[in-house]
């Protein structure tokens, strides 16, 4: 059965790539990584560069499933199994 | 009290007692800081702690709204204290002309607004107050863009927690320019909060969530935290 996925962008994401979100359609359980390459298939423009760096998640990329951070899971292994609220963003450092 | 006029009404007096008898700590007076620092003397907070050990350069000038061209060259520290003094004379503001690191006594204090630039500073003042208890208003800005967060021990994970990196990494990379308004902004949503959290509106309070702020867009988004 097809799984709704929605992908949401904030901050610099959403000003360098010109899309608040996206709405992804999988009919299996992905990986986070797969995901997002399934988004960039979608929109057409690749936004790994923007968001892993050497295999891994991006020093300042938050991202969140159903708000858990991915960090505190499987990184970029953790499955996607399913309807869920993906959230990605870059935390702003300076004061 | 007549300075008060304009905002005991409105917030009640019950309310406005819990924050004059309040003691909150700024950790930073730069960018956030100046805003924050402001907005919590003009509402009459009963004391206030204050860090900073920088002095004020003119790029600061652009959104450090307690310093002025004839500061340039000052400590921030002796600026913001003859500053706040006198824009409320009654209340007690402490200034702390120090770094703050890992062996620094925080003061005995209800609440502590993260005005800092970095997040290794961040972290170091997230695990000296985590484990004491005391709640923190996080936030941090970059370009047009800013985050707010409430960290309470024992209802929140710790900053460190909630927004995991590598710091040293993270710092290297941050982007200094700045908008001015989005600073003020965020700045202001800080005290908001910090109002709320000081008189138990926990109803309202942006805990176990965080708001981002993007001015370029108007958009003000709030995602929820597990």
């Amino acid at each position: 059965m097809p799984m709704k996925i929605q992908v949401k962008l904030y901050a610099t994401l959403r000003l360098n790539l010109g899309v608040a979100g996206l709405e992804i359609e999988i009919d299996k359980p992905v990986t986070i990584l797969k995901l997002l390459e399934l988004a960039s298939q979608q929109l057409n423009s690749d936004i790994i560069p923007e968001l892993i760096e050497d295999g891994e998640i991006m020093v300042g990329t938050i991202l969140l499933i159903n708000g858990k951070n991915i960090f505190h899971a499987e990184k970029l292994e953790t499955m996607i199994n399913e309807e869920c609220e993906v959230s990605v963003f870059p935390p702003a450092g300076g004061g | 009290m007549e300075i008060y006029a304009r905002h005991i009404n409105l917030l009640g007096k019950e309310k406005f007692a819990k924050i004059h008898e309040a003691s909150v700590m700024v950790a930073g007076a730069g960018g956030l800081g100046s805003t924050v620092l402001n907005l919590l003397a003009r509402l009459g907070v009963g004391t206030i702690h204050f860090y900073e050990f920088a002095e004020i350069d003119p790029p600061d000038l652009n959104r450090q709204i307690l310093y002025n061209s004839e500061d340039v060259g000052d400590t921030k520290c002796n600026i913001a204290l003859a500053r706040l003094k006198k824009i409320n004379p009654g209340i007690n503001i402490i200034a702390h002309c120090e770094k703050i690191t890992a062996k620094t006594e925080i003061p005995k204090v209800d609440l502590v607004f993260d005005c800092l630039d970095n997040f290794t500073s961040r972290y170091i003042l997230d695990d000296l107050i985590f484990p004491k208890g005391i709640p923190m208003i996080h936030a941090g800005v970059c370009s047009y863009f800013g985050q707010v967060t409430v960290i309470i021990p024992g209802k929140t994970k710790s900053l460190r927690k909630t927004i995991p990196l590598d710091a040293r990494k993270f710092d290297k990379k941050i982007d200094k320019n700045i908008f001015p308004p989005i600073v003020t902004t965020i700045a202001s949503i800080q005290v908001s909060e910090g109002v709320k959290y000081l008189s138990n509106d926990f109803n309202n309070l942006l805990f176990g969530k965080i708001l981002i702020v993007d001015l370029m867009s108007n958009s003000f988004d709030i995602i929820q935290l597990n």
